[in-house]
């Protein structure tokens, strides 16, 4: 009698094992997309088809489905209304667009029209905090209205179900102060042939020299993380240009991804050259929809220059082709591994690190997960090197930086800065005399008050993202808090404790103190939470939600009142 | 002990760090330099910080983590400083690659772990003494071990969901999940049924089912095996404790029962003891205490199963090799588990063919008491209780099968889990463990050692084997100890081959053959095997036994909490030891079995009376309609 021999079990984790079971996977999102933007909704049938085309379970589809906000599931209407309400929009109202909505369609928000033709509903941040306030009805976005107008958008949108072709971003593209190197004159794609001509290995030592750092928040050098993914050894690798930008009072990338977009291609062809990677993705947020069809006709055209495809630039042994992702409405997505996961079509859930994604990252495959700002400051860091790089900003930021203005000021807009300028010159810069607070970074960031206004923008001072969200005098800290806490309670994927549950404790003792003022037992409690959500959540997102808010309580204790309890 | 002692004792393989430089941290054999609260080890590359922490006795506090289960690390309890990281770290969920330097215990961690602790009170609703898993309790535990004795953060007031009460079988209680995905990864990955999900995100997410509908219209199949590895209450099986009490109190009733194999080596856990201590005869005294008018064993049916399946496949294949004919479908796939009953029928409907016809023990058992023990005793089977002692929560959902009938009566009453079953014993102030020992009623109280062994995966192939072999050649299986080691063990899937030199006169087609048979447990398996079928790649393959449950039914989901490799591994060698000891180790060397085909079946198995009372069939299944649920809870 013989026996077979054992099966081993993989290591859980293991960068040899962790390959993707579900290759085909990756399309379940795009086709949930495009069934949603077809029928206005998701039914029963759409989930158990698309589920035994992909052969997994059903539950995983509607899973899927229950995720992301731009998917409705039964309950669609064929023209959604979002209403923007982020701080920048919250801040800009005069009467409520979510009032005016409602009274005219007769519907609360969440509610869809007895003829199924509207569904009303709120969206976080859209991104246009500049032009503040906004909303967007299915693609098309709108700012600057007046509420007279409403029955005739409605009007427009009802008639023939046709949708106006008119794109907001065309109009919004527009740099507000241009600097040396995002917003700088360039001339395209020699960038690219600089570092044909310095080959793989120098490339990757310039950009470490050049001491430019991830430009989505988190700040690790870019140079380490592309050595790490020219060091995996892997067939296939990926470079993936993030362009999720969902942090409220962020809209850099909208300028970026339409005046600057060769740049941004230039990056990535720069950042798959270096790290020896042939495929390229670009995953835009859900909300940024309208921005696509150009994106993907910008694509076309350098296919067509032979700028994308098998030899670029006649460079042999270099292919490398880019296509664009489009998001599903998931703020949690702009975390690199929950990125990943939704781009291999399941819940945007970051992952447990390590692996790394430079080593596992999409389909198991090496992934390099690159900011696109940071993307676009490559082609000047190799035409002008590494060193002129390094002139630029301070010891520890080198660069400039592009700041998403917005708020209590004169000129809102995206700026260019150098790394080293202070906060009280910025303000000065937009036209902002009378700033209370400033909210650098946006609700992941930190707020500051008057007295750090010396500070300077910088990764070892005040570090942003690119959000500046300006504060007056007249305005209540506490509603910017509450703002931002709501953010985050809708927008933590709920995987980790600390953050699902901790965000909604802060949440409700704003509101005790909003009420009661606050007592110091409570303060204690929310700072305790503070530190435990900091330090034990599983990303950046739950590490970030509590920091505005403690910060408001710590700095800006005039803003409510404290209650003292006898013993 | 030192700390090198200790390294070398655990990693006995391995170098002393300080002894020898690393080589870039991994060492030639691949195993990868730690260093946690001060003690350094080498594990192998790929170690999680949990498992390198626990290997030197460090205690770690964990939720989400089950040795059963892929990682995932989302509860952070688990939470440890890594040196260079700057902020802590899952350390069940974080592989050591390169070297690594960690500590334990901080005042940040504990911090850290008490908030936690404290957070997932926010949404955990219900009351520790009205609850299933009260003392038993995951939760629990952790909130006593870390001193949290108040809701810092708050506290649900009302109950934020409706007790999904749909299930024949199963309870959910949302309001006592903490969102630890076990469930999820059990149903999802180790099972691969898949009928559990995380829906929602943020504060909103739960764990719900496709389309978010009542347990009873999803294709649950019953297994339990969520219900094993919740942490909380959140999950547990509909209990028939009360419905038992009544019966035993209610003097005209006869109440017998029927003790499965898996139960008796389990039970003891519920009662304090380490995994594998079997309490057989301890267990017969406890029952009769409690009033059973008559304690039987399931053993006995175990071996009418091998009579009546071992016949059957011997009749298939006489009808492949004999008659020649191709449309008999081979391999033979067992039946005795409900739940991968309900599986075949719910996803691969196009092989139930291959499926034996015989019934489970259970309701061979079910079926034989209210006929011909009611007959032989000259009760009316209206008054008699049929209750079965099972490892299982699929058999509360088997024994209501409109099929289950045979006697004109629900052949099986009520289905006690062993853990049911232990909260009665306690109830009936007895401690098991000190009980004196018993043994079983006659008539339908004696088992083989081969009916014995149908609770750990291989089993009922072992046993089988020993029987058929045995009739086909009329020499005793060629293994010392009659022992069938190649279909023993945990591997997931197991094949095995045996040849027929010689055979008898009325199996001569059957000489020259080699008998090839296969064995599985664990739904996965069960996958890849129907899989398989359908490639047509287990042709030449003759029997193949599935359980639905890791390690068979010692491994079921009515089984004392908690489990994991080991102590399933533990059951099972008290079962093996067990069957040693016995006298009767061949199921058609059982007496009772041999007198009731003389005076009942005496058309011998497979026969008529037979094919009434102890074979079923099978039809697909479909998700049931939401209304039909039964509401008990």
């Amino acid at each position: 009698m013989i026996q077979t021999p054992a099966v081993s079990k993989p290591i859980p984790g293991s960068p040899e094992n962790v390959v993707s079971s579900h290759t085909s996977r990756s399309v379940l999102l795009p086709e949930l997309l495009a069934i949603q933007k077809k029928n206005g909704t998701i039914t029963e049938k759409d989930v158990r088809d698309l589920a035994q085309g992909l052969g997994i379970h059903p539950v995983e589809v509607y899973s899927v489905v229950r995720f992301y906000s731009l998917f409705h599931y039964d309950k669609g209407a064929k023209h959604i209304i979002r209403i923007c309400r982020g701080l920048g929009c919250g801040m800009k109202e005069k009467k409520k667009w979510a009032e005016i909505f409602e009274k005219t369609l007769g519907i609360s928000v969440g509610q869809t029209t007895a003829d199924g033709v509207f569904g009303l509903e709120y969206v976080s941040c859209l991104g246009l905090c500049d032009h503040a306030p906004a909303f967007m009805v299915d693609d098309t976005l709108y700012t600057d209205c007046a509420p007279e107008e409403v029955s005739h958008i409605l009007h427009t949108h009802r008639s023939a179900g046709k949708r106006p072709d008119f794109c907001a971003w065309e109009i919004f593209g527009h740099a507000a102060r241009s600097g040396p190197v995002l917003f700088a004159p360039h001339e395209d794609w020699s960038g690219l042939k600089k570092a044909f001509q310095l080959g793989r290995k120098a490339v990757v030592e310039e950009v470490l020299h050049s001491g430019l750092r991830g430009r989505g928040g988190a700040g690790f050098s870019t140079g380490l993380k592309w050595q790490m993914a020219l060091d995996a050894k892997a067939p296939l690798k990926y470079v993936i240009c993030n362009a999720g930008e969902g942090e409220p009072g962020t809209f850099k990338d909208r300028i970026l991804l339409t005046e600057y977009v060769r740049k941004v291609f230039e990056g990535m062809l720069i950042a798959g050259f270096a790290t020896g990677a042939s495929q390229g993705i670009l995953y835009l947020r859900g909300e940024y929809g309208c921005l696509l069809p150009g994106l993907e006709s910008s694509l076309s055209r350098l296919r067509e220059d032979q700028l994308l495809g098998s030899s670029v630039l006649g460079k042999k042994d270099f292919h490398f082709d880019i296509r664009v992702h489009l998001g599903s409405g998931a703020y949690v997505c702009g975390e690199e591994t929950a990125l990943i996961e939704s781009l291999e079509g399941r819940r945007g859930e970051p992952r447990n690190r390590p692996p790394f994604s430079v080593e596992v990252g999409y389909q198991g495959a090496p992934t390099l997960v690159n900011n696109v700002e940071t993307l676009a400051s490559l082609p000047s860091i190799l035409v002008h090197g590494a060193s002129w790089f390094k002139g630029l900003g301070t010891a520890q930021s080198s660069g400039t930086k592009l700041l998403s203005v917005s708020g209590d000021c004169g000129a809102p807009g995206v700026y260019e800065v150098e790394y080293g300028v202070s906060i009280g010159d910025i303000l000065d810069m937009v036209q902002a005399d009378k700033a209370k607070a400033v909210v650098v970074g946006g609700a992941a960031g930190s707020c500051l008050p008057r007295k750090s206004f010396h500070r300077v923008l910088g990764y070892e001072d005040a570090a942003t993202s690119g959000a500046f969200i300006i504060l007056g005098q007249h305005r209540n800290l506490l509603d910017m808090a509450e703002n931002f806490l709501q953010f985050f309670q809708e927008e933590s994927c709920g995987q980790c404790t600390p953050c699902r549950e901790g965000i909604g404790f802060l949440l409700e003792s704003l509101r005790t103190i909003r009420q009661r003022g606050l007592e110091a037992s409570l303060l204690e409690k929310i700072l305790s939470l503070s530190e435990t959500m900091r330090l034990a959540s599983k990303c950046g997102l739950g590490q970030t939600a509590s920091k505005v808010f403690s910060d408001v309580l710590n700095l800006f204790p005039e803003e409510y009142q404290r209650i003292t309890v006898e013993v | 002990m030192t700390n090198q002692a200790l390294t070398e004792k655990i990693f006995p393989q391995s170098t002393n760090p300080g002894s020898q430089p690393f080589l870039n941290g991994v060492n030639p054999e691949g195993q990868v330099a730690l260093n946690i609260d001060g003690i350094s080890l080498y594990a192998p590359r790929g170690v999680t910080i949990l498992e390198a922490a626990r290997s030197i006795g460090i205690r770690i506090p964990t939720l989400c983590h089950h040795p059963d289960l892929c990682f995932t690390g989302v509860c952070r309890i688990c939470l440890v400083e890594v040196e260079g990281q700057r902020t802590l770290q899952a350390s069940c969920a974080y592989p050591v690659f390169s070297p690594i330097r960690v500590k334990t215990w901080s005042p940040a961690i504990r911090r850290a772990r008490r908030n936690i602790l404290s957070l997932m009170l926010r949404n955990h609703h219900g009351t520790c003494y009205a609850c299933t898993k009260n003392t038993r309790c995951e939760l629990q535990a952790l909130c006593m071990e870390y001193g949290i004795t108040d809701h810092a953060f708050g506290h649900q007031e009302r109950p934020r969901y409706e007790k999904d009460l749909s299930s024949p079988v199963l309870v959910r209680d949302m309001d006592k999940c903490i969102l630890c995905r076990r469930c999820v990864r059990t149903c999802m990955h180790m099972q691969g049924v898949g009928v559990l999900e995380v829906l929602g995100r943020g504060e909103e997410s739960k764990i719900g089912t496709c389309f978010d509908l009542p347990m009873a219209a999803s294709l649950c199949i019953h297994c339990g095996q969520c219900v094993n590895r919740c942490p909380t209450g959140a999950l547990h099986e509909k209990s028939d404790t009360a419905e038992v009490w009544k019966a035993l109190e209610t003097p005209e009733k006869h109440v017998v029962i029927q003790t499965a194999p898996a139960p008796r080596v389990a039970i003891g856990e519920a009662f304090g003891c380490p995994p594998g201590v079997s309490l057989t005869h301890k267990l017969n005294t406890a029952l009769k205490h409690m009033g059973f008018n008559k304690v039987f064993d399931t053993n006995f049916t175990a071996d009418l199963t091998i009579m009546e399946e071992g016949t059957e496949l011997l009749l298939r294949l006489k009808k492949r090799y004999a008659d020649q004919d191709t449309r008999v479908k081979l391999p033979q796939l067992t039946s005795c588990s409900p739940g991968w009953i309900q599986y075949i029928e719910s996803f691969h409907p196009s092989c139930l063919d291959y499926l034996s016809t015989a019934k489970s023990p259970q309701q061979m058992f079910g079926a034989l008491i209210k006929t011909w023990y009611a007959e032989k005793m000259g009760l009316n089977p209206q008054h008699i209780v049929s209750v079965s002692l099972m490892p299982c929560t699929a058999k509360k959902f088997e024994c209501e099968r409109p099929e289950m009938r045979a006697s004109g009566y629900k052949d099986v009453d009520f289905v006690l889990t062993t853990r049911e079953l232990a909260a009665m014993i306690r109830e009936g102030g007895m401690d098991l463990t000190l009980m004196e020992e018993s043994s079983f009623d006659d008539p339908l109280g004696i088992g083989s050692g081969a009916g014995l062994i149908f609770g750990a995966t291989g089993g009922v192939m072992e046993a089988a084997i020993r029987t058929a072999y045995e009739i086909v050649t009329g020499e005793e299986v060629p293994f010392s100890g009659l022992r069938v080691e190649p279909v023993r063990g945990m591997q997931g899937i197991r094949r095995a081959e045996l040849p027929i030199l010689k055979a008898k006169k009325p199996w001569k087609f059957l000489e020259g053959l080699s008998l090839k048979v296969m064995v599985a447990h664990g739904i996965s398996q069960a996958r890849q095997i129907l899989a398989m079928l359908s490639r047509g790649e287990l042709e030449d393959v003759h029997f193949i036994e599935v359980m639905a449950c890791p390690g068979g039914c010692l491994g079921g989901g009515g089984q004392p909490i908690p489990t994991s490799p080991e102590i399933r591994e533990a059951r099972a060698r008290a079962l093996y030891q067990e069957e040693e000891n016995l006298a009767l180790r061949k199921s058609h060397e059982n007496p009772v079995v041999q007198a009731i085909y003389k005076e009942f079946l005496t058309d011998g198995p497979c026969g008529c009376l037979s094919h009434k009372l102890l074979h079923t069939t099978y039809g697909k299944r479909e998700p049931q309609a939401e209304t039909s649920a039964p509401g008990k809870a």
